[in-house]
């Protein structure tokens, strides 16, 4: 595994040891398919502090945060299906199904119960898929495909088509109150979110079977691993997380509509390849993908702060979009110097 | 006749056939409205706007790439159409100006993808985007109106007063990409492209020449969808073609086109439109809410998948058809 070598520093005297490590540790984040994200959230920092100090206020920092929590908790999901090598494009529908089947079922049940609620409906999504893919053995893009279609239809037909508002206080309070006043709860809950991703990928044997069919599916079988498993497990993991992103979007909307969450499973997928993660499976990193999430919200809350039409924050994304993958490749010639010292 | 019927059933596109006469004879038996002269009309005129992009969509699909931008593609050359006409510049003008620009976002996705080596789903993705971006800042957001009974005709009107304009352009499309798919060089390559990359290049195929061919030509189909929905709508706006890419690709799926590359079944890719159209009519002609609609598509998709693994099986149990 690239990601894992990476890592490795070689053995030096003691004293220059932990430096060499942090040194290291930090030189990794900034290789080859994951430097572009970090350029490109230091332009935006030095520039908006040039340009628009209020980008700094902690209303606006809690927004961002905000932002970035319900994109990046979705994203943390698609960064490790895509390290498997498969996709998940029915988030979208997800999105906007799990929450309307909290609010619709379970509207005067307390706000921890809607939560669970919403999350285990996205389990359930999540595991329609993983059925689908595992066992009627359909391509993950082609049967999440069919299940975006068929997800978004459902969540149209229990809705009727209309929104449905939130009034439950505890659900509101999660996706809008702040800790210290700048960290919004749903930003805490994405970082927890991805460190939980982390220590599964690294301290589990189902991370390393995850990168492993990522990278060479026929091996990964040969060697004796239940794909299918793996498989519908990390459906259901993609399942959770968006049913949890739902309802925090539901309840900073206040209400809640069946597409609530468009391009959703676009914009989760441009995150992890913004992020430094492969499509062709096999590696990947949770940390570019968190740092992607919070450079588009920054750069569309940027956009916002300049004055600057709504409509270029499309032409942004495709932009960042590029600029990652290219600012990769320019330099360095595509490797640092650390890396072979 | 046994041997025939196997070849069909063998064939690539037989899902989305059997599934297109079930949902013709599920619905003709439920509503007598279903089968009127009126009603097929609708219906093969919006399938036709499908197989346009669809048809386009499989070609790239067999060179196993995909273009997640031909939803964008379509509402900017639609909107490009409706803002010319709305200035006054003549209709033939206007119509190539369209497919222009289709052609023009089709090369740009194609240097994107051969020259910076950037994947296609993500080179697409970050055009689905940008174009979006351009469509809303070139309309601001509103609805441009369009008057040209002319173009509306062409779409809409029909050929020796049976055959709706659309169905004519449809299947012109579908000799054109039938005849550069399967009987020219430039197809040959695109499918040994999708089939194994490496041999393609070993082979002395001019992998970018051709990848850049094959989106220009997706450019145009989508382009060519996108102008005949404004002439259909008379209304432009931006929303024109969002999420046409995903529903595009599922045409393309269910008509037998594998995403692993390699080969194309633009037949199957036509039926599977008319499925499409045919499912949105008769759910609408039953008075069932279309609320209803994607499920039943979904539904279908996943099932034809399905069938057609286990139809497929070919001794490689416990893998993963990946």
């Amino acid at each position: 595994m690239a990601g894992a070598e990476s890592t490795h520093t070689v053995a030096k005297p003691k004293g220059e040891r932990a430096q060499g490590a942090v040194a290291a540790w930090l030189m990794a984040r900034f290789e080859r398919e994951r430097r572009g994200v970090w350029i490109l959230i230091a332009l935006i920092l030095a520039y908006m502090a040039w340009a628009n100090p209020n980008f700094y206020g902690r209303g606006n920092i809690a927004a961002v945060l905000n932002d970035a929590a319900i994109l990046g908790i979705g994203a943390a999901g698609m960064t490790i299906l895509i390290m498997a090598g498969a996709f998940d494009l029915s988030v979208t529908a997800i999105m906007g199904l799990a929450p309307l089947v909290a609010l619709i079922y379970f509207g005067d049940m307390p706000g921890p119960v809607m939560v669970l609620v919403s999350i285990l409906a996205g389990a359930l999504c999540g595991l329609v898929n993983g059925l689908i893919v595992t066992r009627g053995r359909v391509v993950p893009f082609v049967a999440t495909l069919g299940t975006l279609f068929a997800f978004t239809s459902v969540a149209y037909i229990i809705s009727n088509g209309t929104s449905v508002y939130v009034s439950n206080a505890f659900v509101m309070e999660l996706a809008g109150g702040r800790l210290f006043d700048v960290i919004p709860y749903s930003f805490a809950i994405m970082l927890a979110v991805f460190l939980l991703c982390h220590l599964f990928l690294r301290h589990l044997h189902m991370g390393r079977w995850i990168r492993a069919a990522g990278s060479n599916l026929r091996a990964a079988h040969v060697s004796g691993i239940d794909l299918r498993r793996v498989y519908l497990l990390l459906f259901v993991i993609s399942g959770v997380l968006t049913g949890l992103a739902g309802i925090l979007l539901t309840g900073y909307l206040a209400s809640a509509i069946a597409t609530q969450a468009t391009n959703y499973n676009l914009n989760a997928i441009a995150a992890v390849v913004v992020g430094g993660t492969a499509l062709a499976g096999g590696r990947g990193t949770l940390l570019g993908t968190a740092a992607a999430a919070l450079l588009f919200a920054m750069v569309n809350n940027a956009l916002i702060l300049l004055g600057v039409s709504s409509y270029y924050q499309y032409l942004a994304t495709g932009i960042i979009l590029i600029l990652a993958l290219v600012l990769g490749l320019i330099g360095f010639g595509g490797r640092l110097p650390i890396r072979d010292s | 006749m046994q041997a025939t019927l196997k070849k069909w059933l063998g064939a690539d596109s037989a899902a989305a056939v059997i599934a297109l006469v079930a949902v013709l004879v599920v619905f003709s038996l439920i509503s007598p409205h279903f089968l009127t002269f009126i009603n097929i009309q609708n219906i093969v005129v919006r399938a036709a706007i499908l197989a346009v992009t669809g048809l386009g969509m499989t070609l790239i699909i067999s060179m196993r790439a995909l273009d997640l931008s031909v939803g964008s593609v379509m509402g900017f050359a639609a909107i490009v159409a409706a803002e010319l006409l709305v200035r006054g510049v003549a209709m033939p003008l206007v119509v190539l100006a369209g497919l222009a620009a289709g052609c023009l976002l089709g090369l740009l996705n194609g240097l994107l993808i051969t020259l910076l080596k950037i994947p296609s789903f993500v080179a697409t993705l970050a055009t689905l985007s940008m174009i979006f971006g351009m469509e809303l800042l070139i309309t601001d957001g509103q609805t441009v109106s369009i008057h040209t009974p002319l173009l509306n005709r062409l779409v809409v009107g029909n050929v020796f007063g049976v055959i709706p304009g659309a169905v004519v352009i449809a299947l012109i499309v579908f000799a054109a990409t039938w005849l550069i798919f399967y009987r020219t060089p430039f197809g040959r390559h695109v499918a040994a492209i999708g089939g194994d990359l490496k041999s393609a290049v070993g082979a002395g195929i001019n992998v970018r020449l051709v990848t850049v061919g094959a989106f220009v030509l997706v450019g145009l189909c989508a382009a060519l969808s996108g102008l005949m929905t404004a002439a259909q709508l008379q209304n432009v706006n931006s929303t024109i073609g969002v999420g046409a890419e995903l529903t595009a690709i599922a045409v393309v799926v269910v008509g037998g086109t594998s995403l692993s590359g390699g080969r194309g079944n633009l037949f199957g890719t036509l039926c599977a439109a008319l499925l499409l159209s045919a499912i949105k009519s008769g759910l609408n002609i039953t008075n069932v809410s279309p609320l209803w609609e994607d499920l039943v598509f979904g539904g279908i998709l996943i099932v034809a998948l399905i069938v057609d693994g286990l139809r497929r099986e070919t001794g490689r149990k416990g893998m993963l058809a990946l």
